[in-house]
């Protein structure tokens, strides 16, 4: 399996994701060598291998021999991840990609500590470029039965590992240029995007609505493209047995009894934090206790706080920045509201997080997630009235944000990551057939 | 023999247009009256004008031998008199036959008996004085919006001096007898019960055009002989459903239209069988003996109670905040404010609210001009704060010229004093 980001090297869904997926894959029995394009510690689990490429250049400098895995840096997976016994026979998949120390808690033999958290640095193009040449020896080296690649940065390591195989190649997209610019992405990712679903065997989108993309955009035919939704874990402690008595406890500011507004989420144009901020004007000049929260970083940051300031609600609005996984869970169990706003949205993995904390959430209608979920409430991006509406609406009466509290978790319920591995499945079996 | 009772429902509740939170205070006008008119124009031409004619030639054909009943509620006749005038002439041809019954319901579909058995009684008043206007006639047979119906209801019904009511066949209820018999009311022995056959309503009502289902499609003559195997429990057979099944529901390619007139032509054919209105099946048939409905039943969903229009929160509180207002809204007596306030009773607007089933999706959400719930709970609720901020000003208005009149009044009773 080829990715690029995995946890803790994550800057969004897609790191969440591939660990959600490798995870689920692990546990139905599939083998799983997971290529990140950076090293992240050495340890070693049953059915899992990490190869970060960083290291194999080590190797390949070193001229030692590409099959000494001793030398490979590897992970152990927490002992309740052994993999369960599978009803279909299990298949050894390459995926290349970055990997979760927390969440994996590796703890042997760690060689060298991260020093920095970028996935994506400025020399990307190049980054990648490389990753994707070391694939070749890679594929050369392992055994394996296919090749499964996460996004367009590993989309030609995945071609690469095709041709030297001759295996068969899925794509999974988890996002598109059209998602991230519309309308002004850059070329060379989209050509990288355009060829990789060309090439691949088949092609996975995390949705309908990217299927659409891809259909629409990439001229990809639908019937190569397998729709499988991303997945969550439920925590224990996310589900209390009563949602409406829980007492919320307050990181933020004393004044507990203003409702909040949450925007989760980076700071770009993509996820339409502008739109947000100009919905809590209208709110603000109805309601103006109401407090709204953004959470994250992004390139439309200073705007936004510039903007706030501008329309007079800079000490309304709160800038949090970037949130250890420990503050997110801290600041969905303080607010009273989610807002997804993206203006396109792939899947949308925060509005089952939040959801999994019981909270109303309000999400565009541009966006995967939309698909599989139906107690939320549902807007156009750019409808800041009617965004706006439904937020007075939320924080105002009680019998609709009791009902969706309610309601949330059996929406989710279905929405797991072993379901998502089921599918897949179902499809790795399908292209070994080919 | 069979006495068919066919009864077709007619209704169309008054849609509330989108009606922002941010407009609270500011718009008093709260229905869509462009989708109102779009949809009965629609239906019109898809149901009501083709089956009014279809029944309109039966009952011509068979020299009056074909029968039914029809219920028209104030919504209704409202929307064709601003919308379609017309089409209450279809209604008016096929009452003046003599075949077909007209019954009495509430003005406005509603379910206000559950915060206010006054205003209940009020609405039914209104609906009487409205089809006597429009259609002079005086219905003597009751029912009651979606069929809810409890043995207390029953008691009010027939101290309105009705002769009976139509209502649901529950099984539980039921302990195993037949709906096919005539039933009375457990202590008001001359108030009498028509139960819905809901199996065969349910054949032409809902599983006409499923394909999965393993006995379709269906034909004329298959189903006169589950009629006629039915009837050999009971000799009276109610098919009660919306009259928009016919053309609406079921569309006419479904063959709907070619069905009901084939049986209703098979049906008489032979002499042996029997239509009937409910006012006849009353004079005609003799009560099989008592059925008690002690709690609050209806022909909905499979439960057959009142959960699909109160049971979560968000109907509960529409419920409780239209209760709240009754008294002011009456106080008042401002026109246009208790018109409105009336038309929010109807009960369409809580049944939008229902999140019964909504996970897997379902008949609710066929019916509603909301995509979800919850938004059909905030536009209501929208609508309803505007309208308590219309009675808090008018009562104040009305205080303040209250006080007024009084100290002119007292002026002038000093003044004769003197």
């Amino acid at each position: 399996m080829f990715g690029w980001e995995f946890p803790p090297y994550s800057s969004g869904g897609l790191g969440m994701a591939c660990f959600g997926i490798v995870r689920s894959l692990l546990r139905s029995g599939h083998q799983v060598s997971l290529v990140l394009p950076r090293s992240i510690g050495k340890s070693s689990t049953p059915g899992f291998s990490v190869i970060g490429t960083d290291v194999w250049e080590n190797h390949l400098a070193k001229e030692e021999q590409l099959a000494n895995s001793a030398n490979l840096q590897t992970f152990y997976l927490d002992a309740d991840l052994q993999p369960y016994s599978s009803v279909t026979s299990p298949l050894t998949v390459s995926v290349l990609g970055q990997t979760t120390l927390n969440a994996l808690h590796a703890e042997q033999d760690q060689l060298e500590a991260p020093t920095s958290n970028t996935v994506y640095g400025p020399d990307l193009f190049y980054q990648v470029e490389k990753y994707a040449r070391l694939a070749a020896s890679i594929a050369a080296t392992l055994e394996f039965d296919l090749i499964h690649c996460h996004d367009w940065m590993t989309f030609s390591a995945g071609i690469v590992a095709k041709q030297v195989s001759g295996k068969p190649l899925l794509c999974h997209v988890h996002a598109t240029e059209f998602d991230r610019a519309p309308g002004h992405g850059s070329e060379h990712v989209s050509r990288l995007e355009r060829n990789g679903c060309e090439v691949a065997d088949r092609v996975i989108a995390v949705s309908n609505y990217t299927k659409e993309i891809l259909a629409k955009h990439y001229g990809i035919i639908k019937d190569k493209i397998d729709v499988v939704h991303n997945g969550i874990e439920m925590q224990a402690g996310n589900s209390p047995a009563n949602p409406l008595e829980v007492t919320h406890e307050d990181p933020l500011t004393p004044e507990r009894q203003n409702p909040r507004v949450l925007f989760l989420g980076r700071i770009t144009y993509q996820k339409g934090p502008n739109y947000f901020l100009e919905a809590a004007h209208k709110v603000l000049q109805i309601r103006p206790e109401i407090r709204f929260i953004i959470a994250g970083a992004g390139d439309m940051l200073e705007y936004l706080r510039g903007r706030s300031h501008e329309l007079g609600m800079a000490n309304r609005v709160k800038f949090m920045g970037l949130l250890s996984e420990e503050k997110v869970q801290e600041v969905y169990r303080s607010v009273d509201c989610f807002v997804l706003s993206s203006v396109s949205e792939p899947f949308g993995l925060t509005v089952l997080e939040a959801l999994s904390h019981r909270l109303p959430v309000i999400i565009s209608k541009q966006s995967g997630v939309s698909e599989v979920l139906k107690h939320v409430l549902r807007y156009d991006y750019w409808d800041v009235e009617r965004l706006a509406s439904l937020i007075l609406s939320v924080v105002s009466y009680k019998p609709l944000s009791d009902e969706l509290k309610e309601h949330a978790v059996e929406d989710i319920s279905p929405i797991t990551w072993d379901q998502a591995a089921s599918k897949i499945t179902d499809i790795y079996h399908r292209v070994c057939q080919y | 023999m069979v006495n068919l009772c066919p009864y077709f429902q007619v209704h169309q509740p008054d849609r509330l247009r989108d009606y922002k939170i941010l407009e609270v205070g500011r718009s008093p006008f709260y229905l869509d009256e462009v989708a109102n008119a779009k949809i009965l124009q629609r239906i019109a031409s898809l149901c009501y004008r083709p089956m009014t004619a279809l029944l309109k030639k039966l009952i011509d054909q068979t020299g009056g031998r074909f029968k039914c009943a029809f219920s028209l509620t104030g919504n209704f006749i409202e929307q064709c008199e601003r919308f379609d005038p017309t089409l209450l002439d279809s209604f008016r041809e096929l009452f003046q036959t003599g075949s077909v019954e007209l019954l009495a319901e509430t003005y406005h579909h509603s379910l206000a008996f559950l915060f206010s058995k006054g205003e209940w009684l009020e609405q039914i008043e209104l609906h009487k004085i409205k089809v006597q206007q429009t259609f002079g006639i005086t219905p003597t047979v009751f029912r009651n919006t979606e069929l809810v119906y409890a043995d207390w209801l029953g008691t009010e019904i027939n101290a309105l001096g009705y002769k009976g009511t139509l209502c649901e066949g529950v099984d539980r209820l039921l302990e195993g007898r037949s709906p096919n018999n005539l039933y009375q009311h457990p202590q008001e022995q001359n108030f009498k019960l028509l139960l819905r056959n809901y199996n065969l309503t349910d054949d032409i009502a809902f599983r006409f055009t499923d394909q999965s289902w393993t006995e379709w499609p269906l034909s004329a003559q298959k189903y006169q002989t589950w009629i006629e195997k039915s009837a050999e429990s009971g000799s009276l057979i109610n098919l009660f459903m919306d009259f928009e099944t016919f053309g609406e529901h079921q569309k006419e390619e479904s063959g709907i239209f070619t069905f009901f007139e084939e049986l209703v032509q098979n049906l008489l054919a032979e002499g042996k069988h029997h239509f009937v209105t409910p006012s006849e099946a009353i004079e005609k048939l003799v009560s099989v003996g008592p059925y008690s409905s002690p709690e609050l039943t209806s022909w909905a969903d499979t439960e057959r109670d009142i959960s699909a229009w109160k049971m979560n929160r968000m109907q509960e509180d529409a419920f409780a905040r239209l209760q709240k207002l009754e008294l002011s809204v009456k106080e008042i007596g401002h026109p246009d404010i208790l018109a409105v306030w009336r038309k929010l009773t109807s009960s369409d607007h809580f049944y939008y609210m229902s999140t019964k089933y909504y996970t897997d999706g379902d008949v609710h959400q066929y019916f509603s001009p909301y995509e979800t719930p919850y938004d059909a709970y905030i536009n209501f609720v929208n609508v309803v704060t505007d309208l308590e901020r219309r009675v808090e000003e008018a009562s104040e208005l009305k205080d303040r010229a209250d006080r007024q009149s009084l100290r002119e009044g007292k002026m002038l009773g000093e003044q004769s004093a003197i």
